[in-house]
């Protein structure tokens, strides 16, 4: 039984292909728009060949003023030719112009609906962190500029966590406390590091609650950080 | 003598030229394209061709081509008898080719 499943690059695939035929559909609709329109544009030298024709069926018109009118009926026609000229050149430019519009209103809605995806995620994923800074020295740490002060000791042990992540690595408590405290794994407690990542979700865990959910407003109460019409009761 | 045979040699050409002097005319309607211009205008043509539109036609379209019209149809053939009436009609195209 072939498996129904579809993968993020999938989709990408499948976006960029749209994409693809979304920009080739308009250039092709506006290059047919282009190509009807000038084909349909009357030939500029109809209405002398017109003027002529009247002239050429009409053996009775021989009168002087008869001729000087027909030659001026030939001459605005001349005019207009030239008019028309400017015309399809405006014309041209404006649908130049047109899928120029069409091709930039596509690609922006199609971002638009890729911005609204990743939104999407991130709501759904609540707190992303983005950026973590930690200042050893200030005994600070800004997660998304968002700055929380820290005890030493808990610095400390985010510091090395840190470190530990960017080498890709996994921390047992041992080891935690053995990098922190300078002594040998065999002398360490797992349960000494246990306490030092507890001490640290505390502090950083509290600030973090008080900055995102329950706020205190100074002299003036606590109050939570949400939008109203997102809560329910059940 | 000789003055003789030159006056009647005079005489001779003289009553040979008083039937060609009766000479033969169409009217015609000529048009050049690319400045389109029309014109009705009355020319000579040789006796030959009198009463046959189609000879004038022939006659008339290479006189005109060599001054740029082309000639669209040969109305009709004439006298001496029709020129008046159509002198104002034919403007500064009388006899003009």
């Amino acid at each position: 039984m072939p498996d129904h499943t579809t993968s993020a690059s999938d989709l990408t695939r499948v976006g960029s292909r749209a994409i693809i035929l979304g920009l080739a559909a308009i250039v092709a609709i506006l290059a047919l728009a282009a190509i009807l329109l000038f084909v349909n544009l009357p030939d500029t030298n109809a209405f002398n060949a017109r003027v002529e024709r009247i002239f050429v069926e009409n053996a009775n018109l021989t009168e002087l003023a008869e001729l000087r009118l027909l030659e001026i009926l030939a001459q605005s026609g001349t005019t207009f030719s030239e008019v028309l000229v400017s015309y399809r050149m405006v014309i041209f430019v404006l649908l130049v112009f047109a899928s120029a519009m069409m091709i930039t209103s596509l690609v922006l809605v199609l971002a638009l609906i890729a911005l609204n995806r990743r939104l999407a995620v991130v709501q759904k994923a609540g707190i992303q962190v983005s950026s973590l800074v930690i200042s050893r020295g200030e005994r600070k740490v800004y997660i998304n500029d968002m700055e929380f002060n820290l005890t030493e000791a808990a610095v400390e042990t985010l510091a090395v966590l840190a470190e530990a992540r960017m080498d890709g690595e996994m921390m047992s408590g041992t080891v935690l406390e053995s990098v922190i405290t300078g002594r040998r794994e065999s002398d360490c407690d797992e349960a000494a590091g246990a306490t030092r990542i507890k001490r640290l979700r505390d502090s950083l865990g509290n600030q973090m609650v008080s900055e995102l959910l329950v706020r205190n407003i100074a002299r003036q109460g606590y109050v939570l950080a949400v939008e109203k019409d997102v809560i329910r009761m059940i | 003598m000789t003055l003789r045979t030159f006056l009647l040699a005079v005489g001779t050409a003289m009553i040979v030229a008083l039937p060609a002097s009766a000479a033969c005319y169409a009217d015609y309607r000529a048009q050049t394209t690319n400045p389109t211009r029309f014109h009705y205008g009355v020319a000579q043509i040789s006796n030959g061709a009198c009463g046959n539109t189609g000879a004038a036609f022939n006659e008339l379209s290479g006189r005109l081509q060599q001054n740029g019209w082309t000639l669209v149809d040969v109305l009709s053939t004439f006298g001496d008898e029709g020129l008046g009436s159509r002198q104002y009609n034919a403007g500064s195209y009388y006899l003009r080719f």
